[in-house]
């Protein structure tokens, strides 16, 4: 919904990590996302490609008119995005679950289908998390 | 070389919003977060709450893609206002508001009313520091908005159906509505009215003083 800020951010954090660990060239980026973090993971490639240099009105050579240090860092790097299953934790009954096991249902709209109370909280799903970057 | 950063790019923002929060509860204001679609009437019910709420001190922070256009609304019914221009992004974060906030003299103020940016999805993600998030949802926007933007109904204390003049002239089943709302959210508050005409105002307003008097009776 919003993957272009989120990957600004991204690039932000890896820029100032990068200029304090020495880092010139990130190789591989890897992610861990939440199903109920309202990103879209398609949507967070295409992003991650257009600010890396890879995507369209993007598509220069490596270091040819490029003056941007987060696209130098950044171009070429690999984007792996690990997904989290929703789980969530019934207040009332202690039913724990995960999406899947309720049909789909239950995190978004439904009540718990163990118990039928509107009183849960997740568990997992909701994260966004840089875990960690590889480069030279 | 690996570098482990694990840093939860959501939850920074939840961390500032906890700090709003914290400085927005000192005060002793009711802060709203009035989330709904582009032309749901935020800013025609925020005009006529203010109007109506008489004596109380209100301040401001309109929030919208671009133009400062609702907060020289706002300026002529004489409340505080900050406009915050999110220069494309689809809502408001806990950064844009704590920044909102040092440029509001918010001293001696009631009611804090943020208008998020017109948009039903990503505000709900958001926390701003906000006590109450309630969604405007306006009858020409039809009946099945909750059940097709469940989480902003859900996440929301109240839901103002806006509009009502207008449902001789659209389809519109307030049952099918309030029905919806509360399958989601059985804890909403609902309110039917009029921004524009007034009508059905006065139980919003109240029960806005009730949430100002029971987060004021806490301190």
């Amino acid at each position: 919904m919003h993957e272009l800020g989120l990957v600004t951010r991204v690039v932000e954090t890896l820029r100032a990590s990068a200029a304090e660990q020495g880092v010139t060239k990130v190789r591989k980026v890897h992610l861990v996302v939440g199903k109920r973090s309202g990103v879209s993971v398609p949507a967070l490639r295409f992003a991650f490609e257009v600010l890396a240099g890879r995507g369209p009105g993007r598509s220069h050579d490596e270091g040819e008119q490029d003056t941007d240090g987060a696209d130098r860092l950044l171009h070429g790097a690999e984007l792996d995005v690990e997904e989290v299953p929703v789980r969530l934790s019934c207040g009332r009954c202690g039913l724990e679950a995960t999406e899947d096991e309720t049909g789909g249902e239950w995190p978004l709209v439904g009540p718990c289908p163990a118990c039928g109370s509107l009183d849960w909280r997740l568990l997992s799903g909701a994260e966004f998390v840089l875990d960690y970057y590889e480069g030279d | 070389m690996k570098v482990k950063l694990a840093r939860d790019l959501l939850k920074a923002n939840d961390v500032l919003a906890g700090g709003l929060r914290d400085r927005l509860g000192e005060l002793g204001l009711l802060a709203v977060n009035l989330i709904g679609s582009p032309g749901s009437g935020k800013t025609t019910l925020l005009e006529r709450t203010i109007g109506g709420l008489g004596a109380r001190r209100v301040a401001v922070i309109e929030g919208d893609v671009a133009t400062t256009l609702d907060a020289q609304r706002i300026e002529r019914t004489g409340a505080a206002v900050v406009q915050v221009n999110t220069d494309g992004a689809c809502h408001l974060d806990a950064n844009m508001v704590t920044g909102a906030v040092t440029d509001l003299a918010l001293e001696g103020v009631d009611y804090l009313f943020i208008e998020n940016v017109g948009n039903l999805v990503c505000p709900a993600a958001w926390d701003l520091g906000e006590d109450l998030k309630v969604v405007v949802s306006s009858v020409a926007e039809g009946d099945e908005k909750p059940a097709k933007y469940p989480r902003v109904f859900r996440e929301a204390q109240a839901c103002v159906l806006n509009k009502t003049d207008l449902i001789p002239h659209v389809e519109f089943d307030a049952q099918r509505f309030t029905t919806e709302v509360r399958r989601l959210n059985p804890e909403a508050e609902v309110f039917l009215l009029s921004a524009r005409e007034g009508s059905g105002i006065d139980e919003w307003l109240t029960w806005l003083e009730t949430r100002l008097a029971a987060k004021r009776a806490t301190r």
